[in-house]
């Protein structure tokens, strides 16, 4: 499992980098929806491992274009498989070339206007002022931008920091949660929400 | 008697819509038997016009079994098609073959080209090809892109090979081919990426969509430009990104298939306006034939 470094238990790191060099993959371009498969598929055979709550992070360094085939055939079917695998885990998106990121709002903007669902990611930079990519509402943005600054808060506390009324904020985090923007532990008498 | 038949084809090859002229001549190719075409009033060939030839030819190759001779090339011309290894795809008879010392360099400050490459119509021959021809763009984006060096332009243009790339063996059934070149025409510099096929054609690549409803063949090509629709999944994303692409970078595209063409162009000079073109009864052509033009 070379192209995965376990930095610690609830982080896996994928480089796309280096799982390229592995598929025979020469270009700094990850393109085409068949390559898209065959990432996915080298993926997803290592999810077997993975534990609840992980995070995957996909490295794209030297990555210079992922165009929107790539897009739907791996991004997004790995955000589809955290929601939907046995252990839920979570897919966090590192290093992103300008491009990539124009490729990435643009197909999740797509994919909402066509099929009336939303789709979103966390990044590790903050893009446009937010560490999301999709389809997220500026209140949501603020609890994941607050959430990566203090790891983790309960319900109370956000609700506080927005300025909301508690059913409003319970309802954003239970969005927030099933899109896979921010994880959930329990605490001692609390569920406290966490940066992915 | 000569024991062929010949036409002459006009000067028209400047551009994607005085091509429409050589389309036109199309039928007259196959009822009248044409077996030669005289390129003597040929002044100039951009690289649609080129591709489109090609597609032409190589119909008509098909249909016949022969290949159709090109007879009095001007040697500008001449030099020019085989710089974009126009004769390397075997289209086409040259009565003219030009004379080595006349070829134009190949150094690399002249590569401002890529030289017409067939997009093969089977998913991995494709792949290995478009990630070859990517490869090959960025060696030469700096000259190619010269006077449009800004920001994640490459980066852009990748995006948009591989999207059209992708649409000739996902959609057309058959191949195609691609061309890009700068150039200068009257006092502007354009740069222009041509890909091509001579497969079903959008409108038919479409028959099994019965709830996308439209009046005529513009309207569906504007729709899938404007619309992440696909012809094979619930939706699409190719044309559709790579038409943001443009206006991100001002340009302009032009789209024909089968009787139609729509032409979008995003002009950043004039208060970011978009302003669409639909052709429609033009003369029928097979496939779809794609455009992508900056301006200076």
């Amino acid at each position: 499992m070379e192209a995965i470094l376990l930095s610690n238990r609830y982080r896996m790191i994928i480089s796309l980098s280096r799982l390229a060099r592995e598929l025979k993959v020469t270009s700094p371009d990850l393109i085409t929806r068949p390559m898209g498969r065959s990432f996915f598929k080298k993926v997803a055979s290592r999810l077997s491992c993975i534990q609840d709550g992980e995070t995957i992070l996909l490295d794209f360094e030297d990555i210079r274009v992922v165009d929107s085939s790539f897009i739907a055939e791996f991004i997004m079917k790995l955000i589809f498989e955290s929601q939907s695998n046995t252990q839920r885990f979570y897919v966090k998106l590192s290093s992103l070339s300008d491009t990539t990121i124009m490729n990435i709002e643009s197909v999740f903007k797509s994919y909402h206007s066509m099929n009336n669902s939303k789709i979103a990611v966390i990044t590790d930079e903050l893009i446009n002022n937010s560490y999301a990519i999709g389809q997220v509402s500026d209140k949501g943005k603020d609890i994941i931008n607050y959430l990566n600054i203090n790891k983790s808060a309960s319900a109370v506390e956000l609700a506080s920091f927005l300025q909301e009324e508690s059913g409003y904020t319970a309802h954003l985090l239970e969005e927030l949660h099933s899109l896979g923007l921010v994880k959930t532990e329990t605490g001692r008498n609390t569920v406290l929400y966490c940066a992915i | 008697m000569p024991d062929y038949n010949r036409i002459t084809v006009p000067n028209t090859l400047k551009d994607t819509y005085s091509f429409e002229e050589i389309i036109n001549l199309r039928e007259k190719l196959f009822s009248e038997n044409i077996s030669q075409l005289d390129m003597s009033r040929v002044g100039f060939i951009e690289p649609y016009s080129m591709v489109s030839f090609a597609i032409l030819g190589r119909e008509y190759l098909r249909n016949t079994g022969k290949k159709l001779t090109l007879v009095n090339i001007p040697l500008n011309i001449n030099q020019y098609l085989y710089r974009m290894d126009f004769f390397k795809t075997g289209i086409f008879e040259n009565t003219d073959k030009l004379d080595p010392k006349y070829y134009f360099k190949r150094s690399s400050l002249s590569k401002s080209v890529i030289e017409i490459t067939e997009i093969p119509g089977k998913e991995r021959e494709s792949i290995r090809v478009i990630s070859d021809v990517i490869a090959t763009f960025r060696k030469r984006a700096d000259n190619i892109l010269k006077y449009w060096l800004f920001g994640s332009i490459v980066d852009y243009f990748v995006t948009v090979i591989s999207e059209i790339c992708q649409n000739i063996f996902e959609h057309s059934i058959d191949s195609g081919f691609l061309a890009m070149q700068t150039y200068s025409y009257s006092s502007e510099h354009i740069v222009r990426l041509v890909i091509s096929d001579s497969g079903v054609g959008i409108r038919e690549s479409f028959t099994g969509k019965k709830e996308i409803s439209v009046d005529s063949t513009a309207s569906l090509i504007e729709k899938v430009l404007t619309t992440p629709l696909s012809s094979k999944r619930d939706f699409g994303y190719g044309l559709c990104q790579v038409n943001t692409i443009v206006e991100k970078l001002g340009g302009s595209i032009y789209i024909r298939s089968d009787d139609a063409s729509v032409s979008v162009v995003h002009n950043k000079k004039y208060n970011s306006t978009t302003k669409t073109f639909q052709k429609t009864n033009l003369a029928p052509f097979p496939g779809t034939q794609l455009s992508v033009t900056l301006t200076t």
